[in-house]
């Protein structure tokens, strides 16, 4: 039964010295005539705002543009009806009851959604972040990054008869054959020179190479460590989190329902919406996780087929000048 | 592209290391980390990369005094193995150590200020921080090229005339101290090639080769004589008999060389085994043996009648008979001298008359005729030009280097100092100021090693040209040099802190005794008083140290 006569309502307003609470507002004594079931029913929100406000309180995001200060400014339905849930519980023309059981309803809506799309989530990006686990495992292993060092310090020497090095060496009868013996096998062939430079110039590609790639490879394992423990960490926070604005929203509600007292403030929404670290945040990162792993996949073939080509190249003209010049050095001793 | 890679000079690429292609090589990995790099790691990078340079070059004097007055230094020259006495690798290395240092703590630091996982996601960054990266990373390129270069200096042969390359050449610096020193590396190696041009044009390195030779040939008649006085009275007649069969016009070297079966030489040491002359021709087998082609050099011109002294037959002469000459020596250093020797006066016979509008009546003749062209600057300009225009298309490597010289030249003519010779003067006519007014290697510890390990140090690869530097910029005060003269200006260098104590008696010790030295020239140019190395004989000064009087003993 709807009561109709006029009702004196406390103003309340934010603490002016700073603080993150409700207080009396120095107006406190204005009355304001509230005719029932005219508040929002009557009025004419944008579609976006009643959208937001369909939504559910615990996902909602900081949007400027909407004015959504406490939980009590989203929507319920109630026969039908879609109703602000502040207009509901502060109504006294709805007993009690009935007014707890619409929040008890909208609460466990809410409580529901948010658990199923979180648990959604996890599921499905932890499952993600763990197939990719595989990716990245190419790279180049200590040993032929030692050796491609070594080649490239063994070509230098080879094809560098005429520098300081070798004219310190060829003081002594070993050193000075060798010069000799090498000197006379690149005027003999020049083109083996040729062939050392251009050796020792792919040798010098794929030194940086490899660099890159193991810059690529480890960053990117690095990367997938971080993000990895990051998830873990805003799962748990995450959780924890809902667990402590779930209770506090749900038992300050309860308490002030129980005393039936509909001048209480109502609840900020920054005590309801999700902190920092959120499912949406969570999602973006497990996503950005997943596209870095799919572009490294996608061109790990590539670095494997350059990183042969060019292993190649450079054994092969390694191998060819150092057994021409063995050659050529016994040849000379015989 | 195949200009670049090729050099434009047809398809015989890569005769020297054409660095421009490293350079490239070098440039697109940092493009490639600039793009990859977020804006905040590539700045850290750049930062903890290019930083210790510019404090080291501010504090690294401070750093050696205190590593000198510590010992930490001392300590660094015993540990390296390849330091010996020089302060230049020790230097180097605690540089490094430093710079080393500084980029870790710069790292450490910088890691307290990295981005955390979900900024790196959530905050992207834009197209303008990414061309700053792209700034750094020239900056980062040019650095490490630099560096490059400075290690591959001394490995291998690199083309500086490349474009890219050149232009690195040209920015050498003392914030990138090493590239200071590599700057330093390469006036040395250039010198070592003007003074061949230099000597290969003005008929002294075949004056040098051709007096070398002269020695042994000497060497050789003086055994022959004293064989003759001395050890051929005391022989047996048996080896007095073997002799005397073989013996033509007193020529005891080819006597003692002919061979049948065995040399005659080695069938009278059999003879005299328990003759106590075994003694002396045991060392004239030794002798024979380390300098065979000498004596057969020797037993071919007295066979063909030919005084040692007389240049020009002397020279034709084994130029004709390389083949047969070359083939006797058995010592791979000697033959190798030798084959040298013999290039270079082929090198001489057949371009000297170029080079002199006039036929020179002996090797003197053709060097002071030269010379007169050398000391009148615009002669010598002119000298120049008409030399790269006559044999701009020749295919001798030598005449190549005269060439590659005179350009030299030609490019700095306005800074040449008549004052000091000609080859120096080319090689430091490109930056001059620096080196005869600035004095810049004295103002960064690396670069001060290393020019005072190569003036102390006659094996040094700087020697050549620093310690004649150092004669000219400090030195040379005088028309005629008295011992006093050069004491009295190193004295100097000691109350101007350029040199230690110790550090002008090596220098002083090097400068007499070092056939490489400076001093022979000034010899040559009669700008020594005449008593000077008596008057160092007798000296007792510190400076002159007990090798040098060992030496002029």
């Amino acid at each position: 039964m709807v009561k109709s006569e006029k009702q004196k309502f406390t103003i309340y307003e934010m603490d002016p010295s700073g603080k993150n609470r409700y207080v009396r507002s120095p107006d406190n004594n204005t009355a304001i005539d509230v005719k029932p079931f005219n508040a929002v029913a009557s009025q004419k929100m944008p579609e976006e705002t009643a959208q937001v406000l369909r939504g559910n309180p615990f996902l909602y995001k900081d949007n400027r543009n909407s004015e959504i200060y406490s939980i009590e400014d989203f929507l319920v339905v109630y026969k039908r009806k879609e109703i602000l849930l502040g207009e509901v519980i502060r109504n006294n023309n709805y007993p009690l009851k009935t007014r707890k059981r619409i929040f008890k309803k909208a609460f466990k809506l809410w409580y529901k959604d948010y658990t199923k799309k979180k648990n959604q989530t996890f599921r499905e990006n932890f499952r993600t972040i763990e197939v990719i686990k595989g990716i990245g495992n190419v790279k180049f292993p200590v040993l032929m990054e030692l050796a491609i060092w070594i080649m490239f310090i063994a070509m230098i020497f080879i094809i560098g008869i005429d520098s300081q090095l070798w004219n310190n060496i060829s003081s002594g009868n070993f050193g000075l054959f060798l010069q000799t013996a090498l000197n006379s096998m690149y005027n003999s062939s020049p083109w083996l020179k040729t062939i050392g430079y251009a050796t020792v110039y792919i040798l010098m590609v794929l030194i940086v190479y490899s660099l890159f790639f193991h810059t690529v490879i480890k960053d990117y394992k690095r990367y997938y460590q971080k993000s990895r423990c990051y998830l873990d960490d805003s799962e748990n926070q995450i959780n924890r989190d809902f667990k402590k604005k779930r209770k506090k929203v749900y038992k300050y509600y309860k308490r002030n329902l129980k005393k039936n007292n509909p001048y209480f403030p109502p609840l900020s929404i920054k005590e309801v919406q999700e902190g920092e670290v959120n499912i949406a945040t969570f999602n973006t990162i497990s996503k950005a996780t997943v596209n870095k792993s799919y572009r490294l996949m996608k061109f790990e073939p590539i670095l494997k087929y350059i990183k042969k080509i060019l292993l190649f190249l450079c054994i092969g003209g390694f191998l060819f000048v150092y057994g021409y010049s063995i050659i050529s050095v016994i040849i000379a001793a015989i | 592209m195949v200009k670049l890679l090729f050099g434009g000079k047809g398809l015989t690429p890569f005769k020297q290391l054409n660095y421009d292609i490293i350079v490239i090589i070098i440039l697109i990995g940092f493009i490639t980390y600039a793009l990859y790099f977020r804006f905040k790691r590539q700045l850290f990078f750049t930062i903890s990369f290019l930083l210790p340079f510019v404090i080291l070059y501010f504090s690294f004097n401070l750093i050696v005094k205190a590593a000198k007055q510590s010992g930490f230094l001392g300590i660094i020259a015993k540990i390296l193995p390849f330091s010996s006495n020089q302060m230049f690798p020790a230097t180097l290395t605690l540089a490094i150590i430093i710079y080393l240092l500084l980029y870790i703590i710069l790292r450490l630091i910088f890691l307290l200020f990295r981005e955390p996982i979900d900024k790196q996601i959530l905050n992207k960054n834009n197209i303008y921080l990414k061309f700053a990266n792209l700034g750094m990373c020239i900056l980062n390129s040019y650095v490490t090229v630099v560096l490059l270069l400075f290690m591959f200096c001394s490995v291998i042969k690199i083309d500086y005339n490349r474009p890219i390359t050149s232009v690195v050449m040209k920015t050498s610096n003392q914030v990138i101290t090493v590239s200071f020193v590599h700057d330093m590396m390469l006036k040395a190696e250039n010198y070592n090639l003007y003074k061949e041009a230099m000597d290969q044009l003005s008929g002294r390195q075949v004056q040098k080769d051709f007096s070398e030779i002269k020695i042994y040939l000497d060497e050789v008649d003086s055994i022959n004589n004293d064989f003759n006085s001395c050890v051929y009275p005391l022989l047996s007649n048996e080896s007095k008999d073997l002799i005397a069969d073989y013996l033509i016009d007193d020529n005891y070297i080819a006597c003692l060389l002919h061979e049948e079966e065995e040399s005659i030489l080695n069938r009278i040491i059999v003879f005299e085994e328990s003759n106590p002359i075994i003694t002396e021709l045991n060392a004239l087998n030794h002798h024979m043996n380390e300098h065979l082609g000498y004596w057969h050099l020797f037993c071919s011109l007295r066979i063909e009648d030919i005084a040692f002294d007389d240049f020009f037959t002397v020279i034709r002469f084994v130029s004709d008979n390389i083949d047969n000459l070359a083939i006797k020596f058995t010592d791979p250093t000697n033959k190798i001298n030798f084959k040298k020797s013999v290039g270079n006066f082929d090198f001489f016979l057949e371009y000297y008359y170029d080079f002199i509008s006039e036929e020179p009546e002996d090797i003197d003749d053709y060097t002071q005729t030269i010379m007169q062209i050398f000391s009148d600057k615009n002669n010598l300009l002119t000298y120049a030009e008409n030399f790269i225009a006559r044999n701009n298309q020749s295919n001798h490597p030598i005449i190549n280097k005269i060439i590659k010289t005179f350009k030299h030249l030609l490019k700095y003519e306005l800074t040449i100092n008549n004052k000091i010779p000609l080859d120096i003067n080319i090689t430091y006519a490109s930056n001059y100021k620096i080196w005869f007014k600035t004095d810049n290697w004295r103002k960064h510890s690396v670069c001060k090693a290393y020019l005072l390990d190569a003036i102390t140090d006659s094996d040094h690869t700087g020697y050549n040209l620093y310690h004649r530097y150092f004669f000219y910029r400090y030195l040379d005060n005088q028309a005629t040099l008295t011992l006093s003269n050069i004491i009295n200006a190193l004295e100097m260098t000691i109350n101007q802190k350029i040199l230690s104590e110790a550090e002008v008696t090596d220098y002083m010790t090097a400068l007499i005794i070092s056939p490489d030295s400076l001093i022979h020239d000034l010899e040559r140019e009669n700008r020594l008083i005449e008593n000077f190395y008596n008057d160092i004989s007798t000296s007792n000064h510190r400076f002159i140290s007990d090798k040098v009087k060992q030496y002029l003993s």
